[in-house]
């Protein structure tokens, strides 16, 4: 029994090498889910996309690296 | 000169009480060598001696592990030993156990050298490689003879005082661990000769080997994400603002509980971040660039996630020890099961 | 590329009516100096200290050190920072061998070395046998953080040159050539018998603390997004690159003596060819490690003809995927590869040696666990603040008496953390 889990970060290999099973890639190591360089509509855009891959990951199986 | 004292250990099958329906034997000495005692005492030769076997069942030792040790301590301690050798155990899985608990438990209590022999896949191995040294053996006792060969000769080293500083080269498992050293070259000089050789197709030996991790078996969602309820959890340090419970910026074993019950973003008044291993400042202006609190909000409303767990655990992953993160991994795992959780995104910064 | 260092010798330091250098004694004109750097209206309250090897002395509160050097016959010191832009690494360059200029930072910051001067400390540091000038400051009134790094930084490389001219007075010095011409060659297959072409690859900055706007590393830029670019070694020796203000114990000293360049110098046209260096960042997005893994790998064999590289890194975590995904894109391209990293300590297993390793990395230097510590003892003088800080080491440190004993980690103590091949610390697997 346990929790599903979907990993986003910036640093994927790190993730990978410990055997995280999904992996989505973050925005940047300082910022994982956002932009500080977008204005605040494209930046919360974008983590809905981050977000959205996560999900999307969480359905599938393992090894679904999802971007 | 005076022998060397030693105390041996076996489990009940060697030890002479029964098979498999006596291993519920509780702890027991007998004075002199029993059983592969003999053989051992045998390759020790006269510089040593089997002054007393310490027995135990298998799966007694396996019930309480701790509580045995302490008890076969008790009944060691009085022979005066200045050796402890436990085993061989080859695969065996509790007997091997029972040997490695026994072999730390006597180091630390008794502050005396301790001994035992394993096959490289005997589970104890991982277990207790970094504590205890364990002699290479083979997977079974059909190899008795040249087990018990390397263990006498590994505590005639013991018993000169030596201290093994490379347990790999002595025939015993590596401890899997690593210390300051100062070599004769500088770091420039040796990995330019290290590439040289390479090169050359001359062997070479990395002073940084490459790593290797436990794999555990993902989970797989149970509902479809319209029903789950999906939690947040990060290791970029987010913490409660103020930092109520002195979360340190790093080098941690614990995880903090944010509650995000009736907040719809993370906002400057709500939240913080400490962690030590990267510049902060964009995640301390909007904390929604650490943990998508604002996203997974709109998620919710949406109905595209079914609800949103109410508790964010996060903590600082810099310089985390792999132990560390083990604990808190299993503590914010067990918090996710009684929060009802069916899923997980994790931010790693 | 032709470049000579002139190195006078110095063994110690005295302050004296005027600046120069005689029988190894380099005497400093303490107003004067003083004065110069106090020229600078972002600086306040400046002072100028000496700590001689051997002296019962700790320096605390280091922000980076300097060899002090000048091109007094022609030429530009350290340009892009001091002087304009001028290519650096050809002609001649002055060297007060065995002196440095040692900058203090009063700021309460994570990354402040110490130096001792006796002990333990200094045995294993090299600025514990250098002849060190010490400029101590505040910023002054209404100075920003950044904009205070940044005099400190001229302030140093303004000392150093100081300091440097007075060498070039003294002259006679013994005169080290590096000559090194990188073109014309063609990339080769390593079968003709002719010596390997090895070129370093060099990690010159992280951005998971990016530099401040006006951070001089290269030729004064702040290599916030640098795209790798091939140096010549020359350059880098030649004051190109200063260490950024988070310096990791690579100070701007050690890329001076940079011990890379110099061991690939000593064996070039011995056991190999060097064949010039690339610079890169650790940047802090994965798609522009990618890109100048990618870069970085291509220059070296093709702009450079290498056969083999070193790579070596800079601080922690996000340097060592930038690092192995360089490495991994020279091996693909058929260049074997050796790697300098240091170790973190973790809970003192191998496996949490590095954040991040390749799996073909089969040769590396492990320049020693950077978060084990050192005890150091008491000491009778202290140059610095009388307290340590609470940004050190997590705050454990907060309040010690910086005149008391010391548990530092290695990283802390001034030249010990570089891994830029200096040093002979390093750890061992068992």
């Amino acid at each position: 029994m346990g929790v599903p889990t979907a990993q986003i970060c910036s640093m994927k290999e790190v993730a990978a090498m410990v055997g995280s099973p999904r992996i989505v890639a973050g925005r940047s190591v300082l910022h994982p889910t956002g932009d500080p360089e977008l204005d605040a509509e494209a930046e919360r855009q974008l983590r809905r996309t981050i977000v959205g891959q996560a999900l999307e990951a969480l359905c599938g199986g393992a090894d679904a690296n999802a971007a | 000169m005076e022998s060397m004292r030693v105390v041996h250990y076996l489990n009940q099958f060697f030890g002479g009480i029964g098979g498999e329906d006596a291993a519920g034997a509780e702890p027991q000495i007998k004075p002199g060598a029993v059983g592969p005692g003999r053989q051992l005492q045998a390759r020790l030769g006269e510089r040593f001696e089997i002054v007393a076997t310490a027995i135990c069942g298998d799966n007694a030792f396996a019930d309480d592990p701790a509580g045995i040790a302490e008890r076969l301590i008790a009944l060691i301690a009085p022979y005066r030993p200045q050796l402890v050798i436990a085993g061989p155990s080859f695969n065996a899985g509790r007997y091997g156990q029972g040997c490695g608990q026994l072999c730390a438990v006597v180091q630390e209590k008794l502050e005396i050298p301790a001994l035992t022999g394993m096959y490289e896949e005997n589970p104890a191995v991982e277990q207790f490689r970094d504590r205890v040294l364990i002699a290479r053996t083979a997977g079974t006792a059909r190899h008795m003879g040249e087990a018990l060969y390397s263990i006498a000769a590994l505590a005639a080293r013991l018993a000169r005082g030596e201290t093994i500083v490379q347990p790999a080269e002595a025939g015993c498992f590596a401890r899997g661990l690593k210390r300051t050293v100062f070599r004769d070259d500088d770091a420039a000089k040796r990995a330019v000769d290290m590439l040289m050789r390479k090169i050359a197709g001359q062997p070479f030996v990395s002073e940084i080997s490459v790593p290797k991790f436990d794999r555990v078996t993902p989970a797989r969602m149970a509902a479809s994400l319209a029903n789950a309820t999906v939690a947040l959890v990060t290791d970029g340090g987010l913490v409660a603002k103020g930092n109520p419970e002195r979360m340190p910026t790093g080098y941690t074993d614990r995880m903090t509980a944010i509650s995000v019950t009736g907040r719809r973003q993370f906002a400057t008044d709500d939240v913080e971040v400490h962690h030590f291993g990267y510049n902060t400042q964009f995640v301390s202006d909007d904390a929604n660039r650490l943990v998508p609190l604002d996203v997974m909000r709109d998620l919710e409303r949406e109905g595209v996630i079914g609800k949103l767990s109410e508790t964010v655990y996060s903590t600082a992953g810099a310089g985390m020890s792999l132990a560390n993160a083990r604990k808190v991994g299993r503590e914010i795992g067990q918090r996710l099961l009684q929060d009802g959780a069916q899923a997980a995104i994790l931010t790693s910064t | 590329m032709r470049l000579e260092l002139e190195a006078v010798t110095v063994r110690r330091a005295v302050f004296a009516a005027a600046t120069g250098i005689a029988d190894g004694q380099l005497s400093v004109a303490r107003e004067e100096l003083r004065s110069i750097i106090a020229a600078d209206s972002r600086l306040a309250a400046v002072e100028i200290e000496i700590a001689n090897p051997g002296e019962d002395c700790r320096i605390v509160d280091v922000f980076d050190v300097f060899e002090p050097r000048a091109k007094a016959g022609g030429g530009t010191d350290f340009p892009g920072v001091l002087g304009p832009i001028e290519r650096a690494g050809n002609g001649r360059t002055t060297v007060a061998r065995g002196a440095a200029v040692v900058v203090l930072n009063p700021l309460d910051d994570r990354f402040k070395m110490t130096i001792d001067m006796t002990g333990p400390g200094a045995g294993i540091s090299p600025y514990g046998h250098t002849a060190n000038v010490c400029i101590l400051s505040q910023p002054a009134a209404g100075v920003a953080q950044p904009a205070y790094y940044r005099a400190l930084k001229e302030a140093g490389l303004k000392a150093s040159v100081y300091l440097g001219e007075a060498a070039w007075r003294a002259g006679g010095g013994s005169l080290e050539t590096f000559d090194l011409n990188l073109a014309p060659h063609s990339p080769r297959v390593l079968t003709d018998g002719a010596l390997p072409r090895v070129a370093y690859i060099y990690m010159i900055a992280s951005q998971q603390k990016p530099t401040e706007a006006d951070e001089p590393v290269l030729y004064g830029q702040n290599v916030r997004h640098l795209l790798p670019t091939v140096l010549h070694p020359n350059e880098v020796l030649d004051g190109a690159v200063v260490a950024p203000y988070w310096n990791f114990g690579a100070e701007t000293y050690a890329i001076q003596n940079h011990p890379l360049i110099l061991e690939l110098y000593r064996r070039h046209g011995r056991d190999l060819t060097f064949a010039g260096a690339v610079a890169t960042v650790a940047a802090d997005t994965e798609v522009e490690r990618r890109r100048s893994a990618m870069m970085a790998a291509n220059l070296a064999r093709e702009a450079l003809g290498a056969d083999a590289v070193v790579l070596t890194k800079y601080g922690g975590g996000i340097p060592e995927s930038a690092l192995m995904y360089t490495y991994d894109a020279c091996e693909a391209l058929g260049m074997k590869g050796a790697l300098i990293v240091w170790a973190h300590g973790g809970d003192g297993r191998v496996e949490s040696t590095l954040t991040f390793m390749s799996p073909r990395a089969d040769a590396v230097v492990s320049c020693g666990i950077a978060d084990d510590t050192i005890d150091l003892p008491p000491i009778a003088r202290v140059i610095g603040s009388p307290t340590m800080g609470t940004a050190l080491m997590e705050g454990r440190l907060a309040g010690f008496s910086t005149a008391g004993p010391l548990p530092l980690r290695y990283v802390a103590i001034g030249g010990v953390g570089n891994q830029i091949g200096g040093g002979r610390r390093s750890s061992q697997e068992f």
